[in-house]
């Protein structure tokens, strides 16, 4: 009994939450977002209104306007019987607005005969059940996991939290079981409570408040879908519903499967399914097959009723009606406008609907060709963004943006407070004077990504690109500018982009990233490449007064009064400054801002302290190549062996190494010596001479064309690995043909390299009769002095002990001074020194 | 418009009282779970980060434990080989909770470490450039000689170039795997060589299986290879390798390592005609065949001992460990099990041997960890360590990298444990006793066969496809084996099942209803 209990307690906090679902989202009228928003409870009618209702519900389908409003088109319906449980299907064509609270289709079926009707239905949903349902292609790969029938595999909780947090919520109703990580406040809410107000006190106190936004209302999840058909929805909804007023919030599979999961067992947007049901329904939509006979009926229905004007069908014409201005307006007419037609679409509009579509078809009736050009692109911008309701989530001279509900499930990574901007869609005013059309339209082709800190994504509006960047570019360009920002800039030199550099530490980069690397703790847009973002003169005017481009901005100014507030850069020139961190942003060659490279160095330089460090990577081919082994020492001395030439291959001085691209880099890019007095040795090592004195080297740099095999053959010699001694100091064991050799190489004093080198084994007394082994320091310009000192052209000295044997070989195109490896039982010391 | 609400709730009322008490109610809530039968234990992850990030780098003060390589010292210790290239000794990693657990760097300055074993008494390591051991003169338990044991294979620089290993084998032949550089600039082609011939260009033995004897020689094996991240023996000692979908390999791919056997991809041969090569000199390479018509044309390409179907058995395959705890991990002792990196999971593998060559089946057996699966290593008491690391490409567990135990919970999971190939069809082998009734009905079954093509493009999709009637299910009599009789099995196509219609003798349904086995050879008569 105690299940039963449960499943009890389970229906009653279901029923409450239904009664949550119908009061907020319960529409009675057609319901489109910026109209709700801004219209539907003005009293006086709007033109503007009523062209976006013209566009939305697709007046504009069946009466034929020019092109300034077309009409949104419905979704795509091929094979949607597969799509959809049929039942829901058939109850949504019966009654689409009963089926979904604020549905934009009209009721059509009352326009046929009473006794044909329920036979049409079967028929119109046989139909659309003949083909099979379109999905979006699912390309897995190694950036995209894509599990095995991963709509079964969502977790609703997980899907909870992102509905709530990457933006659903804009549109969509919040689900109060949901609670939001940290409550941050708004500029606005913080301002009002500082008057000890709450907001809904405000319009009772006739001051203007924030309005609340009604969400969009959805279909009652769980009927109408499967988890299959939902989230293949909720990958790419464009491929259904071409129009993008739901955009794709690049969901990859898993996200949305977690997002369909947590829509089909909330009670917000699902009414939980018997489990009978449930076990069909999980996978996919499994629909009984269906007869040719109601098929072709379907399709003669489907023509009859002008679905294909708003539904395009292959092999179906759309019909049209008289065109707009030919249009006799009246209540009591039997038109699309009327309750009672029985001949056309009926929309169930709200008395403010018809008023203000009236307002517009009349208005358009004798429209006069409006001659301001900026006007119509303002025009144009305004109802663009109430189409596609951008305004959900920007403000725009005034108008729009988030909620207040919705402000607090807008949050950034760390929940860092850096103000609405940290967290609130940014407002668009000016946005085409700011922004180049080219990033407008990357960005809303969901391709410009600045605000990654930010848990809500900007969605996708990929077909409304290129005419939604034009209408703002055309609204907000400011004519006098644009030349300017494409004139090129001729003052870019070194000079300039340093101080610019300066100019970043100074500020920018205690709240600023650059190249993807910013200081701990901070989060903010990455200044990199600004130049192929905004526009010069946007940049300098924002500079000069951030506020009075963005207000609330916490962007502080760093030229109060036109004065810089570092003087003695470019003598505190704020337009040379300004003009330098343009240079500096823009530069592509640039060393990062100090702070940002300190910071760095701080988590990935080697410093040796106390002992040596010893790191394998990538260097330089000049320097010890592939197979590389760097030692860094205490006495900031350090030096880099080649273990397959087995030869030392570079010292240098000052800073070691920084560890980052071997450690972390996915490309493993070669490790470059941090310290700036570098000698790259010759790379030939070590000679055999035979008992006649003929030399063959040990190694030979590479020849163009020569293979790495022929190389390998040259002579054979093999790398046996490094012991660390007591200090940690690495020992270095090699062959060479038959000689065994320990290469220990310290730091000498505090300005040179120490090398010994011991042979342990000789081979058979044979060998050892007839080869010697030399080591060999090569150069083009060698000179050895009376102490026996060599100098050559890279200013490096080298030197053995006094009674070691060497000798001095000319052989084009180089010098070649050489020690005897076997004179001494416990080796030879070679010092370096530069 | 208050009456419909009302109306409304009601009906809804009504509609969930009903479902709450009818029988299917329980069954659902009681479907089987992996973590019913195999429950992960996190002994550390990271964060969530982009892991394809140019900047990628993990938190700041964290030891980075992206485990490349996993080696079981002794009831309380493992070793950890970590990409940046350290090597940690990890303390009272079987403690559950693993709350005491200790960390100690034994050795670092290791070129990406992608493999760690414990071979006569001392950790064996594959760095890019050489196979190292690492060894602790002192007794300090730090190591202080990193002793060279095998190098001299092309390295170009190149990121893509990963070498994997070493396995010892019953020989004890220490193997490893070379990856192919992919997208080699000009400065790492002249460190290459080159087939003109078949026109590819790669370093030295790239591509290759190689192997040190006994006696300290280095020496190619096989070749063919692409991305070869895992190694693994089974109970008998021979070695097989996991192969990643990409250029000419359709999907991932597991096979046995064996001298002269040629698997995809025709960049390694670029070493064919270098010396100690084991493989005869071709021609060309037919591009765009289907893989059986590969096969006949191509001699020297063996096909893999078992293809993982892509999605549906994991997108990146990695590690191989074979379940060596004789019944301390379950049912599937001596069976293979796979890593999967980019779907965070774990595949099975059953193996049988045709005609002297290995050929089996692949079934989905645990997802869900927190990180791309790089590294499995089976402890002491049975239970699996998961190393983690998903730097470079994606996974669905979301963290960058950590350490995971898998435990059995004793519970014994109700799997189709073997199948096996007959003339006639398939013998499965379940891990309970069925249900007479579900088992005998040939509707519980469901069986279609696919192939690949065999071409230089990024994967394949599943080729003629078709559905096999399956003519009768006889269930044994102990009830753990049904035999299904099968028209036309096609060689070389993998055959998938789907048995979702099979209930256990106690009602339960499949955990994984699916298997697909690799049908290289019908064998000739039933065994």
């Amino acid at each position: 009994m105690r299940v039963h209990f449960t499943s009890i307690l389970g229906s009653i906090i279901f029923v409450l939450g239904l009664t949550f679902f119908d009061c907020h989202v319960f529409a009675d009228h057609p319901f489109v977002a910026s109209y709700e928003r801004f219209y539907a409870t003005k009293e006086e009618p709007d033109e503007l209104a009523g062209q976006v209702l013209l566009t939305e519900l697709n007046c504009t389908a069946c009466h034929p306007m020019d092109a300034s409003l077309p009409s949104k088109g419905g979704p795509v319906i091929t094979g949607s019987g597969n799509r959809f449980h049929r039942a829901w299907l058939r109850s949504y064509l019966s009654s689409p607005g009963q089926s979904k609270s604020g549905s934009t289709m009209p009721h059509l079926i009352h326009q046929l005969p009473e006794s044909e009707r329920e036979m049409a239905l079967d028929a119109l949903v046989a139909f659309l059940s003949n083909d099979p349902a379109v999905e979006p292609p699912i390309v897995a790969s190694g950036a995209n996991p894509v599990a095995h029938e991963f709509w079964l595999k969502g977790d609703a909780e997980r899907g909870r939290s992102m509905y709530h947090q990457i933006g659903c919520v804009a549109c969509h109703a919040i689900d109060d079981a949901f609670k939001p990580a940290k409550k941050t406040e708004s500029d606005l809410e913080r301002k009002i409570a500082a008057l000890g107000l709450e907001i809904d006190e405000l319009e009772e106190m006739g001051l203007a408040a924030p309005k609340k936004v009604k969400p969009v209302p959805m279909s009652r999840i769980s009927d109408k879908y499967s988890l299959r058909s939902l989230s293949m929805f909720l990958i790419a909804p464009h491929v259904i519903r071409p129009a993008g007023r739901m955009p794709s919030l690049k969901l990859q599979p898993h996200e949305a499967a977690d997002i369909a999961a947590y829509l089909f067992t909330s009670p917000t947007h699902s009414k939980p399914r018997n489990d009978n049901e449930k076990s069909t329904v999980n996978s996919s939509v499994q629909n009984a097959s269906v007869d040719q006979s109601m098929i072709d009926a379907g399709k003669r229905y489907f023509e009859k009723l002008s679905c294909a004007n708003c539904h395009p069908m292959a092999g179906i014409k759309p019909k049209m009606s008289k065109s707009m201005k030919e249009l006799t307006l009246s209540l009591n007419s039997n038109g699309c406008l009327s309750e009672s037609s029985k001949t056309t679409p009926r929309f169930g509009l709200s008395s403010k609907q018809v008023a203000d579509i009236t307002k517009a078809i009349e208005s358009l009736k004798r429209k006069q060709l409006n001659s301001d050009p900026k006007k119509i692109a303002l025009d144009q911008v305004t109802m663009m963004m109430m189409q596609l309701n951008c305004f959900a989530c920007h403000e725009r001279d005034g108008k729009g943006g988030v909620g207040p509900d919705q402000w607090a499930y807008f949050e950034n990574v760390q929940q860092v407070d850096i103000g609405d901007e940290g967290r609130l869609p940014p407002p668009l005013d000016h946005v085409g004077r700011k922004l180049t059309r080219d990033w407008i339209q990357k960005v809303i082709e969901g391709k410009g990504e600045v605000r990654p800190h930010f848990l809500a994504r900007m969605p996708i509006y990929a077909d409304h690109s290129k005419a939604l960047a034009t209408a703002f570019v055309n609204a907000d360009r400011i004519e006098s500018t644009t030349s300017s920002a494409a004139k090129p800039n001729n003052q870019t030199s070194q000079a300039i982009q340093t101080a610019g550099r300066e100019l970043f530490d100074s500020g920018c980069v205690q709240c600023h990233a650059f190249r993807g690397e910013s200081l701990p703790g901070t989060i903010g847009i990455d200044l990199a490449d600004v130049g192929t973002r905004i526009h010069r003169e946007w940049f300098e005017a924002f500079l000069r007064n951030p506020a009075s481009l963005k207000k609330n901005t916490r962007m502080p100014t760093f030229f109060p009064d036109g004065k810089s507030a570092v003087p003695q850069i470019l003598d505190g020139d704020a337009t040379r400054q300004i003009e330098s961190l343009w240079a500096y942003l823009n530069a592509k060659d640039q060393p990062l801002p100090l702070k940002l490279e300190q910071s760095s160095s701080q988590s990935f330089e080697l410093i040796p302290t106390d002992k040596p460090i010893i790191i394998r990577t990538f260097m330089d081919s000049s320097s010890a190549g592939t197979h590389a082994i760097a030692v860094g020492l205490p006495q900031q001395i350090h030096f880099a062996f080649d273990t397959k030439r087995l030869r030392l291959a570079e010292i240098w001085k000052g800073r070691f190494l920084n560890a980052q691209g071997t450690w972390f880099d996915r490309f493993a890019p070669a490790a470059t010596p941090l310290g700036t007095n570098r000698i790259t040795l010759p790379q030939e090592s070590f000679a055999l001479f035979d008992q006649d004195g003929n030399f063959q080297l040990v190694d030979t740099a590479p020849e163009k064309g020569q293979t790495e095999k022929q190389l390998e053959n040259n002579l054979q010699k093999k790398f046996l690995g490094y012991r660390t001694d007591e200090r940690g100091m690495p020992i270095f064991r090699y062959s060479i043909g038959r000689f065994l050799i320990e290469d220990r190489i310290q730091a000498h004093d505090d300005n040179g390299v120490k090398r010994r080198l011991k042979i342990l084994t000789l081979g058979d007394g044979e060998l050892k009769a007839r080869e010697k082994l030399w080591l060999v320091i090569a150069d083009d310009a060698i000179e050895v002095d009376q102490s026996g000192t060599v100098s050559t052209r890279s200013k490096l000295t080298v030197r053995t002990a006094e009674g070691i044997q060497t000798r001095l070989v000319q052989r084009q195109p180089a010098t070649y001074w050489m020690v005897a490896m076997d004179d001494r039982v416990d080796g030879i010391e070679v010092v370096y020194q530069w | 418009m208050v009456k419909r609400i009302e109306l409304r709730l009601i009906g809804s009322l009504l509609c969930v009282l009903m479902a709450s008490m009818s029988p299917s109610a329980r069954a659902e809530s009681t479907r089987p779970q992996e973590s019913d039968y195999y429950r992960i234990v996190t002994i550390t992850t990271s964060q969530a980060s982009d892991s394809r990030a140019k900047n990628w780098k993990p938190a700041p003060d964290s030891l980075a434990l992206e485990a490349s390589g996993l080696a079981a010292l002794d009831d309380s210790r493992l070793a950890v080989a970590i990409r940046k290239g350290e090597v940690w000794i990890l303390s009272n990693v079987y403690d559950d909770p693993p709350s005491k657990v200790t960390y100690h760097r034994f050795a670092s300055g290791l070129h990406e470490p992608l493999g760690l074993l414990l071979h006569q008494g001392s950790l064996l390591t594959m760095q890019r450039t050489e196979m190292t051991r690492l060894i602790d003169n002192d007794h300090d338990n730090t190591c202080d000689e990193y002793q060279t044991v095998a190098t001299g294979w092309g390295v170009t620089g190149n990121y893509h170039e990963y070498a994997f290993g070493p396995e010892v084998d019953r020989t004890g032949n220490l193997w490893m795997t070379l990856n192919l550089g992919l997208g080699l600039k000009n400065d790492q082609k002249s460190l290459a060589i080159t087939n003109s011939k078949l026109n590819v260009t790669q370093g030295l033995w790239r591509g290759w299986g190689m192997v040190v004897t006994p006696d300290g020689d280095l020496k190619p094996m096989c070749a063919g290879m692409r991305s070869p991240s895992g190694l693994g023996a089974n109970l008998e000692g021979d070695v097989f390798y996991t192969d990643q979908q990409g250029n000419w390999v359709a999907t991932n791919s597991l096979h046995q390592l064996r001298s002269g056997a040629f698997f995809h991809h025709p960049d390694s041969l670029a070493s064919v005609e270098q010396p100690g090569s084991t493989i005869k000199p071709i021609d060309e390479i037919p591009d765009g065949v289907t893989f059986p018509e590969a096969t006949k044309k191509l001699s020297i390409l063996k096909p893999p001992a078992v293809w993982l179907p892509y999605k549906k058995v994991g997108q990146s395959a990695t590690d191989i460990m074979v379940d060596g705890s004789d019944g301390k991990f379950g049912p599937f002792s001596g069976q293979l099990f796979v890593g999967e990196f980019t779907q965070s999971s774990i595949n099975r593998v059953f193996l049988e041997k045709i005609d002297g060559e290995y050929q089996g089946a692949c079934f989905p057996f645990r997802e869900g960890f927190a990180s791309a699966v790089l590294r499995l290593e089976q402890g002491n008491d049975g239970s699996v360590f998961v190393g983690l690391s998903n730097r470079g490409w994606s996974s669905l567990g979301p963290a960058s990298y950590g350490l995971q135990r898998l435990v059995w919970t004793q519970k014994i999971p109700f799997e189709i444990k073997e199948m096996r190939a007959q003339p006639d069809g398939f013998e499965l082998v379940f891990t309970k006793p069925v249900q007479h009734d579900s088992a005998s009905k040939i509707g519980s079954f469901h069986l279609t066969s696919h192939t690949y093509r065999y071409h230089s493009q990024y994967g394949s999709d599943e080729l003629q496809e078709q559905s096999h009637t399956i003519k009768s299910a006889e269930v044994s009599e102990d009830g753990l084996r049904v035999r299904l009789r099968i028209e036309s099995l096609r060689e070389l196509f993998v055959h998938s099942l789907n048995a979702s219609g099979v209930r256990s003798a106690d009602g339960e349904p499949l955990l994984h209803t699916n298997a697909y086995y690799t049908l290289n050879k019908i064998p000739a008569s039933d065994r």
